[in-house]
């Protein structure tokens, strides 16, 4: 429980002249689950962008999975695989059926057969609690089955971290709860996972770790106990109190 | 059983419309009535007229089947090339898109009728200079060419539309399963953006089909060069001339019929 999956040292990313990220430090330890947030614009999600380099960061050091993603030679789809990602805005294959969008990694990636990959693909759906809806298409079902769509979609790379970037910010709020179900089943399964999310009960209750980021930088880490209850700094303050008033 | 047979009827429209040979002659009559109450249809047109202007001579296809064939190959062709030379222009690799553009925007700017001329005129000759080569031109083989040089032209410019359509987040989808660019495209991005782009492109084909009327000019006796040769001997224009109005608008409305069917089916898979 001690190794470190994903580590973060004096990241700095520059969109121009905009200063993005500065002198970001950050590490997840195998097994942990972190949640970062922040005002919007704070550069949370440019982070965890980063770890699976859909963003490239302009200096810094950063290991994931014992690879070096600054070195030019690192394979960064084999990073990726062990990387899973679920997005805002879910983006689901449109053109693949359920079922198809599931199996599409291992069988394309991984090369694994599909009657294996169908038979993943259904045992999935039963965990995220859809699997009647197999062989519609994204479009067909509701922004929070397609968001556990997603999520199945993601576990089944069999990633060693899941990152979730603010997984519930589009959705309708009656659907958020299912998809934090599934996410809190994950955290008892002891996958490592980082979130992005304004979900501060889904941080509360499984976090072991908080980030609070703003204008780029990480301003607090620490304990939810520890953050909800006293947080250091003005801005986590502001933050905090913001949320609990509305 | 009567049911039945309105049920099929129901399910094959197209089929239906294109088929009932009574909706031509309705057509052609209420032409007659209106416009030109003199005209003599069944003078006009005889089955041997008919037979030559649909499918030419014994010997040598002509007509409305060879206009159906200049417009397939022409299709696949500029099907073909369009999509690679829009990928090309879209991928934004210099050593592809440079050269992919510069032929579409050429392309683009010119007169149909002018490059039909050119390559069956102009192109022998540039062979013959250059390449030291002796071509003899086809007009059927010309008429290949230059449709599928446009075509193409106009296709590409439909296909990178169609990729620039699709959203950012599909292809960042792609990648966080661990696909490489490549899979990427092939997987997710190109099967989505021709689903999009079905209306646009059958459309492109609508008119590519109306257009191979053009080739008359360099002598190819397709449908309209048919109809044109019939009517220089019996100068019965006004019949001539509506007969194979009606045929085209029966043709190209029928493939756009179809398309709005293919359309319908690939709705669902096209937004989520």
């Amino acid at each position: 429980m001690s190794e470190n999956i994903i580590e973060m040292k004096h990241i700095e990313k520059y969109y121009d002249q905009f200063h993005a990220l500065k002198d970001i430090n950050f590490s997840v330890k195998k097994g942990e689950i972190v949640v970062v947030c922040g005002p919007s614009g704070s550069g949370k999600s440019t982070m965890i962008r980063c770890i699976n380099k859909l963003e490239d960061f302009t200096s810094g050091s950063l290991i994931v999975d014992g690879k070096d993603l600054a070195d030019k030679s690192t394979d960064i789809n084999k990073v990726r695989q062990q990387t899973g990602m679920v997005f805002q805005h879910f983006n689901l294959f449109p053109h693949k059926t359920i079922l198809e969008n599931i199996t599409i990694g291992p069988i394309k990636v991984k090369k694994m057969s599909k009657e294996d990959a169908d038979k993943l693909g259904m045992e999935l759906l039963e965990k995220v609690k859809i699997p009647h809806q197999a062989n519609k298409y994204p479009g067909e079902l509701s922004g929070g089955q397609q968001q556990r769509v997603a999520i199945a979609r993601t576990l089944a790379m069999q990633p060693d971290v899941i990152l979730f970037d603010e997984p519930t910010s589009a959705l309708d709020p009656e659907m958020i709860g299912e998809v934090l179900d599934v996410m809190k089943s994950l955290a008892q399964e002891n996958y490592t996972l980082v979130c992005v999310t304004h979900e501060m009960g889904f941080a509360k209750e499984v976090a072991d770790r908080i980030i609070f980021m703003a204008d780029g930088e990480i301003l607090e880490e620490n304990t939810p106990e520890e953050f909800f209850k006293n947080p250091q700094t003005p801005r986590a303050q502001q933050f905090l109190s913001e949320i609990i008033n509305h | 059983m009567n049911d039945k047979l309105h049920i099929f009827f129901a399910k094959h429209k197209v089929l239906f419309i294109l088929l009932n040979l009574t909706y031509i002659i309705v057509l052609a009559k209420s032409f007659q009535l209106i416009a030109y109450p003199n005209a003599d249809f069944s003078s006009a047109l005889t089955m041997d007229r008919i037979y030559f202007m649909l499918f030419g001579l014994d010997d040598q296809i002509g007509g409305l089947l060879l206009t159906f064939y200049l417009a397939f190959v022409a299709i696949i062709l500029s099907f073909i090339g369009g999509s690679i030379l829009g990928i090309a222009r879209w991928s934004e690799i210099k050593i592809f898109s440079i050269p992919a553009t510069l032929f579409i925007e050429l392309f683009r700017a010119l007169p149909h009728i002018m490059v039909i001329f050119w390559v069956f005129f102009a192109l022998p000759i540039f062979f013959g200079l250059v390449f030291n080569m002796k071509v003899t031109s086809s007009a059927l083989t010309s008429a290949i060419i230059a449709f599928t040089l446009f075509e193409s032209a106009h296709i590409a410019e439909i296909v990178r539309a169609g990729l620039n359509s699709i959203p950012k987040g599909q292809f960042e989808a792609a990648k966080t399963l661990g696909m490489n660019s490549w899979q990427a495209f092939i997987y997710i991005i190109l099967p989505q953006a021709y689903r999009r782009m079905i209306p646009s492109i059958v459309s492109q084909f609508v008119s590519l089909f109306k257009d191979t009327s053009l080739v008359y000019v360099i002598g190819v006796v397709e449908f309209f060069r048919a109809a044109t040769i019939i009517n220089n001997r019996i100068y019965m224009s006004f019949e001539i001339l509506s007969f194979i109005a009606i045929i085209y608008f029966l043709c190209a409305f029928t493939l756009s019929k179809i398309a709005g069917q293919l359309e319908k089916k690939v709705e669902k898979q096209i937004n989520s």
